[in-house]
């Protein structure tokens, strides 16, 4: 397992290694010239230069590449202009918000996908399946940010049951102060239920919209996927062996399928953390999707190529969790190298 | 003192239609009547697409939604189970009848330890539980004869030949120590020593558990190793019942004789053998009234219109109107 786990990590460097090299030649090639926005707008030509040759911008391409990547490795990814802290402390600070949201929203909808699929492919055609295609279609169909916006409008505005989208938590609360950043988790450990209501309050309009674009693809594939084993040898088996029909499903039936279902999910949570920089904008939330927004729009350029970073490793350390998950599941899987 | 054996199985005409055939009429299983004494070996023959695995899917509990089901009489040890929803299945499904399929590879669950699916039938069928039915799963193991039964229990099917996986598959049928085993087509796709391996495994399994076996075959050779009674089966219906010394040297029914003569086991060279002229009739058109009708040189007139019941002596039941002699 362990021989299996580093020969997967090696293979996700050259991944990561691509990525950064991207990262590099993108910012390189935006228009504006960042000398100048440091400079200031009543900067002289001698002093934009003077700036250039503190920034390295100066020296040739290969060696300012070298220059990054030395940064990287000792965790420096540069300074926000607006916010003037270090890009990683400001990531780190707000990583968690995002994480909590998004995994939330994809406990949701794999939940409620896998139970709407395996319900739909009990009775192709039925009520349920009918009900699988609509939430499919509408979840995929309706921009995330919209239906946020709708559910603000209708639950917060019009019925007043949801609390105002400002943020993680209610300012009548004192903000957790845990260790791991999760506010459910924090309150729970320090034993603040009151505060913990006030969590999940701000959560639920959020993670109901980002789960309603994840329930789709699962429901979906699960509902494919358990049709298609629902006809198989093993369950005729299995059925013919007297097992009880609750058993016959999960244990048999859903067990075989949970590879493809599980993938879909990995997939789901891609889709969803690009989905988040939306909805935490609606929302309020002070996420790292929010803070690529700002950087992009106040032309804050090292906060944007940290965000776009850090996507890539979520994305690269999901890809080598889900596959990793699968090994565990399925005897069949088997990784080659 | 004559002692009369006992009834396990009877069914009386019983008919099983798709929704798809339902239009022409043509039943996919047509007026069938069949039983089994207790402890008897009976062997189903006929081609593929003769109805065999439907009869024994109708027979283990198993026959799919879309299926519709009539009999007069469906009894398994007096108990009434026409009704393939009733509850009445639930105790004899898996327990009293145990069915051994073919494919055994692709008829366990690919990510379930075989061990693990012997455990889930014996713990349903007789409740036991943790270090009881860990023992109970080596001895279901050894009594299908696995080599190493407490190494093979942490396996998978792909790590294991097809026939150890149809002796997996006999373990989980004989998990219920049932009263009936079902045999659907158990060695077609093994190698032929295999094949004598499992067929001499059943016979041997079913005689110590006194329990009535049915083989169902296309392999005539293999049958008439294994039963004592023969049924022919053609399109759906049944052509001749039959003691196996009977019908191998004396077949009534054309069907039944060219069948026999269509086994390599009484063909010295290849071109003795002699195939059977036709397939089975297309059931979604219409079809004649005895199915072999068409396939068959004797057939005349009232074969096409009139369908011959099953009719002779208990150990040469013939449904034909023109049977040989």
């Amino acid at each position: 397992m362990i021989k299996l786990f580093s020969s997967r990590l090696l293979l996700a460097l050259p991944n990561l290694l691509g990525v950064v090299i991207l990262i590099f030649i993108l910012t390189r090639m935006l228009p504006g010239d960042p000398a100048a926005y440091f400079a200031g707008p009543a900067a002289t030509q001698k002093s934009i230069e003077e700036v250039r040759k503190q920034l390295g911008l100066d020296r040739s391409l290969p060696e300012q590449f070298l220059t990054y990547v030395q940064g990287l490795f000792s965790g420096d990814l540069g300074r926000s202009l607006t916010s003037g802290q270090s890009v990683l402390d400001d990531l780190v600070s707000r990583v968690p918000a995002s994480l909590e949201l998004t995994l939330l929203a994809l406990a949701l909808a794999s939940g409620l996908g896998i139970l709407l699929g395996v319900g739909a492919s009990l009775r192709p055609g039925g009520g349920l399946d009918r009900l699988c295609s609509v939430v499919s279609i509408l979840g995929q169909a309706v921009p995330t940010f919209f239906l946020g916006l709708l559910l603000v409008f209708v639950f917060y505005y019009k019925l007043g049951w949801a609390p105002a989208p400002l943020g993680r938590l209610d300012i009548l609360y004192s903000t957790p102060d845990g260790p791991t950043g999760f506010w459910i988790v924090d309150t729970l450990v320090a034993g603040d239920l009151d505060t913990l209501s006030g969590v999940l309050r701000q959560l639920t309009l959020p993670v109901v919209t980002l789960a309603m674009f994840g329930i789709g693809p699962v429901a979906r594939m699960t509902r494919a996927s358990m049709i298609e084993v629902l006809n198989s040898d093993f369950i005729r088996t299995a059925r013919a062996a007297g097992l009880p029909p609750s058993k016959v499903l999960w244990t048999y039936a859903f067990r075989s399928i949970a590879v493809p279902v599980l993938n879909t999910v990995g997939m789901v949570l891609s889709f969803l953390l690009g989905a988040n920089v939306l909805v935490e904008k609606v929302f309020g939330w002070p996420g790292i999707g929010a803070y690529a927004i700002e950087s992009v729009l106040a032309s804050d350029f090292a906060p944007i190529q940290g965000f776009v970073l850090l996507m890539a490793f979520l994305y690269v350390a999901i890809n080598l969790a889900i596959d990793l998950i699968a090994l565990s599941l399925d005897p069949r899987v088997k990784f080659d190298g | 003192m004559n002692i009369q054996p006992e009834r396990l199985v009877e069914l009386n005409n019983l008919t099983i239609r798709f929704g798809a055939n339902a239009q022409s009429g043509n039943a996919t299983v047509d007026h069938v009547d069949f039983h089994l004494d207790k402890g008897e070996f009976v062997a189903l023959v006929g081609e593929s697409g003769s109805g065999k695995s439907l009869l024994a899917h109708a027979l283990s509990g198993i026959l799919s939604p879309a299926a519709e089901m009539k009999s007069d009489r469906f009894h398994f040890s007096g108990v009434d189970l026409s009704d393939p929803k009733s509850n009445k299945w639930h105790g004899i499904r898996g327990r009293e009848i145990g069915v051994v399929f073919q494919n055994p590879r692709a008829a366990l669950s690919p990510v379930r330890k075989v061990g693990k699916q012997i455990a889930d039938v014996i713990a349903e069928h007789r409740f036991l539980r943790k270090q009881a039915l860990k023992e109970a799963v080596l001895e279901a193991l050894a009594a299908v004869r696995i080599p190493d039964p407490a190494l093979r229990v942490d396996a998978y099917p792909h790590e294991l030949s097809g026939g150890m996986c149809q002796r997996i598959m006999m373990a989980i049928a004989l998990a219920g120590d049932p009263a009936l085993l079902i045999a659907d087509e158990a060695t077609t796709g093994l190698d032929t020593t295999t094949q004598a391996a499992i067929v001499s495994l059943l016979r041997q399994q079913a005689e110590a558990r006194h329990m009535a076996c049915l083989f169902i075959s296309h392999d005539l050779a293999l049958a008439k190793d294994f039963a004592h009674r023969i049924i022919v089966m053609h399109a759906g219906q049944i052509v001749e019942e039959a003691s196996v010394d009977r019908l191998f040297t004396s077949p009534r029914h054309p069907y039944s004789a060219a069948l026999t003569k269509a086994t390599p086991a009484n063909a010295a060279t290849v071109s003795e053998l002699s195939g059977i002229p036709g397939g089975i009739p297309d059931l979604r058109r219409s079809v004649p009234a005895c199915r072999f009708a068409g396939r068959c040189e004797f057939a005349d007139t009232q074969c096409w219109t009139e369908r011959p019941e099953l009719a002779g002596p208990p150990d040469a039941l013939v449904a034909c109107w023109r049977p040989l002699s």
